[in-house]
C-alpha cells in the first residue's frame, strides 16, 4: 500500500519516530547545545528554541519494560510514566540536560517527583497548568512562563529576548504550517502517504531541531505533490486519542485494509490546527495559544463539546467512514471522553470504535480482529448479503 | 391530579423513609447512641431539604465539600453532593452492582462510577446549578465533564473552580477570585445575594466545630486512644461539610463526640480494654472501613487512631472583612479539607502529614489503601515506604477500591493483615 | 457447489461445509499448536463424512477466528465478529443481539434486520468469562466441565465471587472451598461471576431482544439461565450447535463468494 519514494526522507522521519535517540540529536549533543525534556504537550518549546536549545518530547517507544519503575509506581499507574521512568533509570535518556513538566494529569505530575528525586537531570522545572480555559487563567499561566522563562536564562546562562521568541514562535508556526499542508494532502480521494507514516513524520517533529525538520518536511511534500496516490485501501478512518507516539499502532488498523486519513490526536491535528499569535506580546501569546486557542484536551474542563465538534468536522472535511478512538488503561481522563464521544458520535451518525491499547503495543491481534470487524461493519456491501 | 414523579426523587424518599426507621428504633432502644441518633437526624434533616427543593423548585446545587460551601449555606442556598447518598446506602442498594454494567471502564476509582452512574440512571435530583470541583484527582474534574455531557442535566448551569496548585499567598488569592466568580454566578443564578454578615456567622460557627474537633483529635493523641476507629472521621466529616455548612446541630454532635472521648480520658481508660497496637490509616475512609475498624479492634486490640479524613488542621479563619473571609475560605477549601489537602499538589504534603501523624499520634504502622482512584498517591509510594523507613514503622501497601468493598474482600484483607501483624509482632502477636 | 467456513479458534477448529443453502458437514476439533495443522485436520474429517476429497472438492473457503491469517488453503479471510453475526443471522432472522463466548475472548454483537453488524464489544486481553476461565475453575473444583454447568444449575444459593481474574478467582474459590461451601454454590457464584462481565459489555451494545449465545460455552446451560435472569429476556437456543456458528457465518459468506465468482 506504500507510495515509492525516490528519496530517504520518510524512512529518516520513521527512523526518527521509532527510537528514543536519532542522528540529529546526536549531532545537537555533539556540538554542545543542550536538549531539555518535555512531559507532554501543554509545554511552551517555543521557550527553549528561543534559548538556543531543543525541546524534546518525553517517549519511550521500544522500551522493554517497567521492572525499573515497580518502587515508585504500582500496578494503577499508566504504562506511558513506567515505561518512560523504566528507561530513565536506565540511562536511555540520560542525554537530556533538563526536565520539565507541568500537572497534565495524576500520574504525569508525580512521574516528575519521582524522577526528581531518583535521577539526576541538572535542570528541572515544573509548571502548574489550569483546569480550566479562561482569560484569567490564561494570564496565570503568562505568570508561569515567565518564571519558566527566567529559571531558562539563570540556570543556562542565556538571555531570551522578545526578538528571539518572536523567531521561536515563527519558526514553530512554520512547522505547523508544513504539518497543515501535510494534512491537506489526506483529503485527496487517493491520498499520497498512510496514516502510520503520517503519524511518524508527526512524532518525529518532537525529536529533532526544527529548522531541519521543516528542510526535510518541505522536501517530503514536494516528492508528495508529483507521487503517487493509494487508491488500494477500503475505507477512511480518523483516530482520536491522547499521547500516542508509536505509528505501528495505526500500521495495524491500516494492516486491516483502511486508510487512516485523519486524527485527533496528541501529537496529531490537536497540535497543529492552530498557531501561536505573532501580533502580541510572545508570553502572552503563548499562554493563549495552550490554554485558550489549541484545541484542548480532555483534562481542561468543559472541552468535551468543541472537542466533539472538532472531531466531527475533521470527521466530514476529511470524509471518514469511521472513527477509532484509543485509550491507555488506567487513564481517567480518557476514561468518561471514550463514554461522551460514544453518544455523540451515535447521535450524528458516525460509526464508531473504542480500543483501549497498551503504551508499548503487545498483542495487536485483538486490535486486528476488532478493527478488521469494525470495517466489515461500516463497508456497506464489502461481503455482500 | 396525577403529576409526572420527579427524576431522582423515588430514591431520596427511600433514604428518607430509611432514616426514619433507623431513627425511630434507636428511639426505642433503652440505651440509644445519643451521637449517631444526632447524626441520623441531621441526615434526614438534609435528605428532607432535598426532597422539599425538588418537589417545590426551590434552588439546589450539586456541588462538592471543596467547593465553600460555606457560602451557599450564607446564601441559603441548599446543596447535594451526588455521590453521599449512594455510599451511605450502599449496602441497601444494588448500585455497585450497576456500576458494573455501566460502560465506564471498570480501572476507575467505585466513587466515581457511583456518581456517573447516579446522574445517567436518575437516582439523584436534577439540580438547579452544579459547582464543578475540578480537584484533587482527574476523575473529580472527568466525572463532572461526564454530567454536563448527559441529556438529563446538560441545561444545568454550571461554575467550575480552578484550583490553583501550589499554596502559596498568590495561590490562595487566585483562588479567591474564583470564590469572587462563584458568587456572582451564585448570584446571578438565584436572585439571592450574598450577605456577608451571615457569612460571618457562618464561619464563625464552623471556627467553633473546628476547634472543637481539634480538641477532640488532641485527645486521640493519648495511650490509650479513648476513641474508637474512624469514629470522629466518619462523623466530623459528614457533619461540616456534607451537610448545610455550619449547623449549630453538628456543632453540638461535636461537642457529643469530645465530651464522650474526655470523659475516658479524664479517667486514664482507653476505647479498647487493652490497646495493643495504633494505626494510621493513610487516606479517606470509604465504605469499607467500618468492617475494618471493628476487626481490627476485636481481633488486634488495635485502634485506628488517626486518617486522613479525620486529620485536617483547620485553621481559624479570620472573620474582620470580606477579604479575610474569602482567603480563610480559600486557604480552608484548597488546603485543608481531606484528600485535597494530601493530593492535590505536590508530594510534600501528603509525605508530611503522614510524619506528623506518626510522630504526633505514637502510631505503631501505617496503612496505606492504594486506592485505586488515588493514581497521584500510588505513584508516591516511593516516597512514603521512604518516610516509614526512616520513622521505624512498618508500611502496609494494599490495593484497594475504598469505595467498593468488593475489589479487595473482607476475608482477603483480613489475611493480608494477620500475615503483616504476625510478622511485625504487632496486634495480638505483641 | 459445496463451499467451506472455517473457524479456528484458541480451544478449538470448527469447519461448517455447505451445499446450497444446507448445512451438509459440521466438524469440531481440538486445536493444536499450529492452525495450519488444525484447518487440514478439520477439514479433512467434515469432508470425509460426506464423501468428499477435502480442499479440492472446494469451491471456496472462508477463515475466521483467531488463526485465521496463518492457513495457506483459505481463499479469502473474515473477522469472527461478522462471521457469528451472519451465522446467527441466518439460524434465526429476529437475533438483534449475538454473544459470543468462545475459549480466549468474548463478544457482544448488535445486529440489523440484515443481519450486518451495527456495532461490537469485545473482552480485553484477560481470560475472565471465557472459556479458559471456565477450565481453569473446573480444575479447581475437580469436574469436568459438564459437570460443572450440572453443578451450577443445582445451586440454590450461589457464593458471591468478586474477582473476575482467573488467577484470583482460582484463590477465592480455594478459599471458599476451604470454609466448607456447597461446590454446587460456588459454581453458581462463578457461572454469577461470568455473567455480571458479560453485562458490562451487553450494555455497551444494549441488549435488544432476540439475544442468541453462541460459541463453546453456549452449551453451558447454567450459563444460559443466569444470563436469561439477569437480562430478564430469554436467551433463543438454535437448531445447530451454538459452538460452530461463527464457522457457519464463515460457510454463508463463502456461498456468496462462490455464487459472484461464478457468474
Amino acid at each position: 500500500m506504500n507510495a515509492q519514494f525516490k528519496s530517504t526522507i520518510l524512512q529518516d522521519f520513521r527512523k526518527t519516530a521509532a527510537n528514543p535517540v536519532n542522528v540529529s540529536l546526536q549531532e545537537w549533543k555533539k556540538s554542545g547545545r543542550k536538549i531539555i525534556g518535555c512531559m507532554y504537550h501543554y509545554i511552551p518549546e517555543e521557550i527553549i528554541t528561543a534559548a538556543g536549545m531543543l525541546p524534546y518530547r518525553m517517549k519511550a517507544v521500544g522500551s522493554k519494560g517497567t521492572e525499573l519503575s515497580e518502587s515508585c509506581f504500582t500496578q494503577i499507574n499508566c504504562g506511558f510514566v513506567r515505561h518512560l521512568f523504566d528507561s530513565g533509570v536506565r540511562g536511555e535518556l540520560g542525554f537530556i540536560d533538563g526536565l520539565v513538566s507541568v500537572n497534565n494529569c495524576d500520574h504525569i505530575r508525580r512521574f516528575y517527583e519521582n524522577w526528581q528525586k531518583k535521577i539526576k537531570t541538572p535542570y528541572m522545572h515544573f509548571m502548574p497548568f489550569p483546569k480550566k480555559s479562561g482569560r484569567e487563567q490564561a494570564e496565570v499561566y503568562r505568570k508561569e512562563l515567565a518564571d519558566f522563562k527566567n529559571s531558562l536564562e539563570k540556570h543556562f546562562n542565556v538571555q531570551i529576548t522578545d526578538t528571539k521568541l518572536k523567531k521561536a514562535i515563527e519558526l514553530h508556526n512554520e512547522t505547523r504550517r508544513l504539518q497543515r499542508e501535510l494534512y491537506e494532502l489526506r483529503k485527496k480521494k487517493n491520498p499520497p502517504i498512510t496514516g502510520a507514516d503520517v503519524h511518524a513524520v508527526m512524532v518525529a517533529s518532537s525529536s529533532m531541531p526544527k529548522e531541519k525538520y521543516n528542510t526535510m518536511l518541505t522536501g517530503l511534500l514536494e516528492e508528495l505533490y508529483t507521487g503517487e496516490g493509494i487508491s488500494d485501501y477500503s475505507e477512511r478512518i480518523m483516530v482520536v486519542g491522547g499521547e500516542l507516539d508509536d505509528p505501528k499502532f495505526i500500521e495495524v488498523i491500516e494492516s486491516q485494509g483502511c486508510l487512516v486519513v485523519a486524527d485527533s490526536l496528541g501529537y496529531g491535528y490537536r497540535a497543529i490546527a492552530e498557531d501561536v499569535d505573532t501580533d502580541i506580546e510572545p508570553l502572552t501569546a503563548l499562554a493563549e495559544y495552550h490554554v485558550l486557542k489549541r484545541p484542548a484536551c480532555p483534562r481542561i474542563f468543559g472541552t468535551t463539546f468543541n472537542r466533539n465538534d472538532f472531531v466531527r468536522h475533521i470527521a466530514e472535511e476529511f470524509k471518514v467512514d469511521g472513527v477509532i478512538s484509543v485509550r491507555l488503561p488506567l487513564c481517567d481522563e480518557w476514561s468518561f471522553e471514550q463514554v461522551n464521544l460514544i453518544g455523540y458520535l451515535k447521535k450524528h451518525g458516525i460509526p464508531h470504535l473504542t480500543l483501549d491499547i497498551d503504551y508499548i503495543l503487545s498483542s495487536t491481534g485483538q486490535i486486528k480482529t476488532r478493527s478488521q470487524a469494525f470495517l466489515e461493519t461500516i463497508s456497506g456491501t464489502k461481503h455482500g448479503r | 391530579m396525577t403529576t409526572k414523579p420527579i427524576r431522582g426523587l423515588e430514591r431520596y424518599y427511600e433514604y428518607r423513609e430509611r432514616w426514619k426507621a433507623i431513627i425511630s428504633d434507636m428511639e426505642k432502644s433503652p440505651v440509644p447512641n445519643p451521637a449517631l441518633l444526632a447524626l441520623f437526624r441531621l441526615f434526614l434533616e438534609n435528605d428532607e431539604k432535598t426532597i422539599d427543593c425538588a418537589e417545590n423548585n426551590k434552588p439546589f446545587l450539586s456541588s462538592w465539600y471543596g467547593n465553600a460551601p460555606e457560602i451557599y449555606a450564607a446564601m441559603g442556598i441548599h446543596y447535594i453532593c451526588v455521590v453521599d447518598n449512594l455510599l451511605a446506602h450502599q449496602s441497601f442498594t444494588d448500585d455497585l452492582a450497576g456500576i458494573d454494567a455501566n460502560i465506564v471502564p471498570d480501572d476507575m476509582c467505585g466513587l466515581i462510577k457511583l456518581g456517573a452512574y447516579a446522574v445517567e440512571k436518575g437516582l439523584v435530583p436534577t439540580p438547579t446549578g452544579m459547582i464543578a470541583m475540578l480537584e484533587p484527582c482527574d476523575a473529580q474534574s472527568v466525572l463532572h465533564e461526564s454530567w454536563i455531557n448527559n441529556d438529563a442535566w446538560k441545561d444545568v448551569p454550571y461554575f467550575a473552580l480552578d484550583p490553583a496548585y501550589r499554596s502559596g499567598k498568590e495561590d490562595f488569592e487566585y483562588f479567591v477570585g474564583e470564590l469572587r466568580r462563584m458568587i456572582a454566578f451564585l448570584e446571578n443564578l438565584t436572585g439571592i445575594k450574598l450577605d456577608w454578615n451571615r457569612l460571618r456567622e457562618v464561619i464563625e460557627e464552623t471556627n467553633k466545630q473546628y476547634e472543637i474537633w481539634d480538641e477532640y483529635n488532641q485527645l486521640r493523641r493519648a495511650v490509650p486512644c479513648p476513641g474508637g476507629s474512624f469514629q470522629g472521621s466518619g462523623i466530623g466529616w459528614a457533619i461540616s461539610q456534607h451537610i448545610m455548612a455550619g449547623h449549630p446541630g453538628a456543632t453540638d454532635l461535636f461537642r457529643m463526640l469530645l465530651a464522650d472521648e474526655e470523659s475516658r480520658y479524664k479517667a486514664n481508660k482507653g476505647w479498647l480494654e487493652k490497646e495493643n497496637s495504633r494505626v494510621l490509616w493513610a487516606d479517606l475512609i470509604g465504605t469499607v472501613n467500618a468492617p475494618i475498624g471493628e476487626w481490627l479492634e476485636k481481633e488486634h486490640g488495635t485502634v485506628v487512631v488517626q486518617d486522613f479524613q479525620g486529620y485536617t488542621p483547620y485553621s481559624h479563619i479570620d472573620t474582620s472583612t470580606e477579604e479575610s473571609m474569602l482567603l480563610g475560605l480559600a486557604k480552608r477549601n484548597l488546603a485543608e479539607v481531606p484528600m485535597i489537602r494530601q493530593a492535590r499538589g505536590n508530594v510534600d504534603v501528603f509525605i508530611e502529614d503522614v510524619i506528623r501523624i506518626v510522630e504526633d499520634y505514637k502510631i505503631d504502622c501505617v496503612f496505606f489503601p492504594g486506592h485505586v482512584g488515588h493514581k497521584d498517591q500510588s505513584a508516591s509510594v516511593g516516597f512514603l515506604r521512604e518516610a516509614c523507613r526512616e520513622l521505624g514503622v512498618p508500611l502496609l501497601v494494599l490495593t484497594m477500591d475504598i469505595f467498593d468493598p468488593r475489589y479487595l474482600p473482607m476475608d482477603k484483607f483480613t489475611h493480608i493483615v494477620n500475615e503483616f501483624f504476625e510478622t511485625h509482632k504487632l496486634g495480638k502477636f505483641k | 457447489m459445496f463451499v467451506a467456513g472455517i473457524d479456528l479458534g484458541s480451544a478449538t477448529g470448527k469447519v461448517v461445509i455447505m451445499e446450497n443453502d444446507r448445512v451438509a458437514s459440521t466438524v469440531v476439533i481440538r486445536s493444536t499448536a499450529s492452525p495450519e495443522k488444525t484447518a487440514a485436520l478439520a477439514i479433512e474429517e467434515a469432508a470425509s463424512k460426506i464423501g468428499l476429497k477435502a480442499v479440492s472438492d472446494l469451491e471456496y473457503i472462508v477463515g475466521t477466528g483467531y488463526g485465521r491469517s496463518g492457513v495457506s488453503f483459505i481463499t479469502e479471510n473474515i473477522s469472527e465478529i461478522t462471521c457469528h453475526a451472519k451465522g446467527a443471522h441466518w439460524l434465526n432472522p429476529g437475533i438483534r443481539t449475538v454473544i459470543d463466548v468462545g475459549g480466549q475472548d468474548c463478544k457482544v454483537i448488535s445486529v440489523n434486520a440484515d443481519g450486518k453488524v451495527i456495532e461490537f464489544a469485545m473482552n480485553d486481553k484477560c481470560a475472565a468469562g471465557t472459556g479458559k476461565f471456565f477450565e481453569a475453575m473446573a480444575r479447581t473444583l475437580d469436574c469436568s466441565l459438564d459437570e460443572f454447568a450440572a453443578l451450577a444449575l443445582r445451586s440454590g444459593n450461589p457464593c458471591s465471587i468478586t474477582k473476575q481474574c482467573s488467577v484470583f478467582a482460582e484463590s477465592e474459590v480455594i478459599t471458599l472451598i476451604n470454609n466448607g461451601e456447597r461446590q454446587e454454590d460456588i459454581a453458581g457464584g462463578l457461572i454469577d461471576s461470568i455473567v455480571r462481565r458479560l453485562l458490562s459489555m451487553i450494555y455497551r451494545v444494549g441488549a435488544v431482544p432476540q439475544v442468541v449465545l453462541t460459541g463453546g460455552c453456549a452449551r453451558n446451560m447454567a450459563l444460559v439461565k443466569s444470563l436469561e435472569v439477569s437480562l430478564g429476556i430469554p436467551v433463543i437456543r438454535t437448531k445447530e450447535d451454538p459452538q460452530i456458528t461463527g464457522a457457519l457465518g464463515a460457510a454463508l459468506f463463502a456461498q456468496a463468494k462462490a455464487l459472484i465468482q461464478n457468474k
